[in-house]
């Protein structure tokens, strides 16, 4: 169904928000308040929210819709009785991108498809969005949009539990767009086969696309008559935003409609018009720029650390000038080597929650998404049974910063524990993680029912472009038989070792690309507005001969093998390599990112 | 036996039961970096044992079994250690100058977190034409190990390495170097580490009296051989 598509595609568009940094609905509902009310644990809803934003709430059985406080009484994510086993029910994790935005307040979903709930709406929209909580693996959540009582369908969305973005106690936002306003109505309605199912509605925007963190930018669909459709975006003093337009998803690049860059207050623009297809898709891009992207982060990290006590700073932050703490990190996990700074296992809620938020504002979506992997190996290693004098698992990780952080100062953010190392250099939106080091243990695990491999699109990339190899391209990139540890792990800084294996210049464009795409997993970790300029140099310069990048591989070259991979160019070194450590070596993985001439930020102006 | 290394082992046992996960579990990885400075090469040596090891690594270090490395135990292993290094510039096996090592505690052996990195130079001085044939050959084996070889960018102005080849092992490390006139102004630093001033003196007079004092046992340690080298 191509509504479904289209409305899937603008959702990713709003993950994209909302990972580059802190935005605002204009309309929304968080339901910590009830219309001039607070809220309470099983609060009936129905018309509360008639007057202010013409929306009403029932059940398709005539049942009630109750609100669900996090905490027992567990009343939202599993339907049924209440049981102390759930002990952290109706909350998200606390790693959620989301779970410092969505509240204590939820609107009560239940599995029985007779339990549907029911939004009517007094005016009709063009858009809807929200986020669905706790879509486990066993159940399949549908959201229906009608342009009458129930009767017409004109979109809907489908969230199948064990499909990326859903999970147990996870976030998953939804949004369904039309290109006019014509729905009436939505339903919420779970078909998977778990009718014992329990869920959350929150943060849901009847009229918009959405919503977002802190006041800053507002976007919201303006109906009006066919084919007319537009869309209103407003910001914050600081923040700039591009809206750029398409008509037809695929036919072109997206072009720039307009650019807001409000300077003392809040400003709103307005875009409408004529569609030559009927439709009109909107994304708004931002921060598109470092000055942006240096607010952002700064505003996260400061929040980080306006939550810390006077002691706590004192443990956190250290001199600019520390030699010591600079170089201070490791693969291994405590017990064994000690990090400075504060673990998550010292820190209160509020403190993680602005921590992954800090992190969420300096690295790109998908290298957040990979520390939140490695970490939760780590938590998954921790229930396997490891331990004995060495500490894993999630509360081991620590966080510390070298320099005092600032807006426009150079300071180093380090975060790491186990097989994980960030060592990110700041200085406004200028920043670089190397020396990083992403492991992973085990490199593949289940959670939420989802497979997960940290690592895996590293390593797929890399067994891509190594089978796709002629006899003599794989003469001079297989350099051995079996895999080797890194060269220039920890402790080896400061040094570059001879470049080996095939040069880029020497494979096809089609295995360039694949090239660039595995180099670009390790690159784009941090922010795109900085590993945009890295990956431009690097793109650039891929097929030089003479100051080349080169790829080499040892180990078998059978897919799933337990094999080292390096690439080295000449300012970046990435080694992947599989640890002999007991069990099976392919899924224990030891990797480093350095960017020889610029680690620790060496080449950022102080 | 020892009871202190029986202890450590006993250690080690229960570490080896428990904490899989992070740990190098046998086999010792020793991972050479060698560098070419004009008129020196100067080779870093990391060596880790893995878990099941780390007792008889130990042990090597901490003759004595007190828990502790002195600077005669450390000379010793050294010189150990150094039997086993071979530099050969153009076919010709040049004298080693150790600078440093150094190690990770016993106590930190016992947590699994073994690591000795030793350092040494020598100097090459060649007439011969470029390019130059420099072969690092690392034979210390004293128990099952593992090997890495690999040589640094250059860093001085005047010295470039045409190849790099290894043998299967990574034993050895063959480098084809040309030095050109303007190399030999160059003052920059031998390898990432930072030297400990050699204390020969001292350290001469430190072993007579170990010797005197340890007799046999450093007699021991210093003829056995841990070299695959013939």
């Amino acid at each position: 169904m191509k509504t479904i598509r289209i409305a899937r595609f603008i959702a990713s568009q709003i993950l994209l928000l909302l990972a580059a940094g802190p935005l605002w609905a204009g309309s929304f509902v968080g339901f910590e308040t009830v219309g001039p009310n607070a809220a309470n644990d099983g609060l009936v809803l129905s018309q509360q929210f008639r007057s202010t934003m013409g929306i009403r709430f029932s059940r398709v059985d005539g049942g009630a819709v109750t609100l669900a406080k996090s905490g027992a009484p567990y009343t939202a994510f599993a339907s049924g009785q209440d049981t102390a086993l759930w002990t952290a029910g109706d909350s998200l994790l606390s790693t959620d991108p989301w779970a410092s935005r969505v509240g204590e307040f939820v609107v009560g979903l239940s599995g029985a498809p007779a339990s549907a709930l029911i939004i009517d709406y007094d005016y009709a929209t063009a858009a809807a969005s929200g986020l669905l909580l706790d879509v486990d693996a066993d159940e399949t959540w549908v959201i229906r949009a009608y342009s009458d009582n129930g009767i017409t369908l004109v979109s809907e969305i489908v969230l199948e539990g064990g499909s990326p973005g859903t999970g147990d106690r996870s976030a998953t936002p939804w949004a369904i767009v039309r290109p006019s306003a014509e729905m009436v109505q939505l339903r919420i309605v779970q078909t998977g086969g778990n009718l014992n199912a329990g869920a959350g509605l929150d943060l849901f925007a009847p009229y918009g696309l959405l919503d977002f963190s802190s006041n800053a930018l507002a976007l919201k669909f303006v109906s009006g008559p066919l084919p007319s459709v537009g869309l209103q975006l407003s910001a914050s003093p600081g923040y700039r935003v591009r809206l750029e337009t398409l008509d037809s998803l695929g036919s072109g690049p997206w072009t720039l409609d307009q650019a807001l860059t409000p300077v003392r207050q809040l400003t709103a623009l307005t875009s409408s018009g004529e569609s030559a297809t009927g439709r009109r898709f909107f994304r708004a891009v931002a921060p598109s720029s470092e000055t942006d992207r240096a607010a952002v982060i700064y505003s996260a990290v400061n929040a980080f650390v306006n939550t810390l006590t006077a002691a706590q700073r004192k443990t956190v932050i250290y001199p600019g000038n520390d030699a010591t703490q600079r170089p201070k990190w490791s693969n291994f996990p405590t017990g064994i080597f000690q990090r400075n700074g504060l673990k998550i296992g010292n820190m209160t809620a509020a403190q993680t929650n602005a921590l992954w938020t800090m992190l969420s504002a300096l690295l790109s979506p998908e290298g957040y998404q990979k520390v939140a992997g490695i970490v939760q190996a780590d938590e998954v290693l921790r229930t396997q049974g490891g331990g004995g004098n060495l500490a894993f698992g999630i509360a081991e990780y620590y966080v510390s910063f070298v320099g005092t952080p600032s807006l426009t100062g150079k300071y180093m953010l380090q975060f790491g524990g186990h097989h994980l190392a960030i060592n990110a250099t700041i200085k406004g939106g200028l920043a670089t993680i190397a020396p990083a080091l992403p492991g992973a243990q085990p490199a593949t695990y289940t959670h939420n029912g989802r497979s997960v491999r940290p690592l895996g699109d590293e390593y797929d990339l890399a067994f891509a472009l190594v089978s796709s190899m002629t006899a003599a391209q794989k003469t001079a990139a297989v350099l051995g038989s079996s895999f080797i540890d890194l060269v220039l792990g920890p402790g080896k800084d400061g040094v570059s070792v001879l470049p080996e294996g095939i040069k880029a210049s020497d494979l096809t464009t089609a295995q360039r690309a694949i090239l660039l795409d595995l180099i670009g997993k390790y690159v784009n970790i941090i922010h795109h507005e900085a590993s945009s300029l890295k990956m431009a140099s690097i793109r650039a310069n891929i097929a030089n001969s003479a100051n080349a990048t080169y790829f080499s591989w040892r180990g078998p070259t059978a897919n799933g093998s337990a094999a080292y991979f390096r690439v080295q160019g000449p300012n970046l070194f990435i080694e992947y390599a599989p640890q002999n450590l007991g069990g099976s070596a392919a899924n224990h993985i030891h990797a480093m990112y350095r960017e020889f001439s610029n680690d620790y930020g060496a080449l950022i102006p102080e | 036996m020892r009871i202190e290394v029986t202890i450590a082992q006993v250690c080690f046992c229960l570490v080896l039961t428990t904490d899989l996960h992070a740990h190098r579990m046998d086999g010792l990885l020793q991972s050479s970096l060698v560098e070419i400075l004009p008129s020196q090469l100067g080779v870093e040596v990391t060596l880790v044992p893995g878990i099941a090891i780390a007792p008889k690594v130990a042990a090597l270090l901490d003759a004595n079994g007190d828990g502790m490395v002195s600077e005669i135990e450390s000379a010793v292993w050294g010189e150990a250690f150094m039997e086993c290094q071979r530099v050969i510039v153009d076919g010709r096996s040049l004298p080693l100058n150790l600078q440093s090592i150094r190690f990770s505690s016993i106590a930190e052996m016992t947590n699994g977190h073994s690591e000795i990195v030793v350092h040494f130079t020598a100097d090459i001085s060649t007439t011969a034409q470029n390019p130059h044939t420099i072969t690092c050959m690392n034979g210390y084996e004293p128990m099952p190990s593992t090997y890495q070889s690999n040589g640094l960018v250059p860093k001085a102005p005047g010295v470039h390495v045409d190849q790099q080849r290894r043998d299967e092992l990574q034993k050895e490390l063959t480098l084809l170097v040309v030095l050109t006139d303007n190399s030999a102004s160059s003052t920059h630093e031998v390898g990432p580490t930072k030297a400990i001033p050699p204390k020969r003196a001292a350290v001469v007079i430190l072993c007579l009296i170990a010797l005197l004092t340890f007799g046999a046992l450093l007699v021991a340690l210093i003829q056995r051989k841990h070299c695959s080298f013939k």
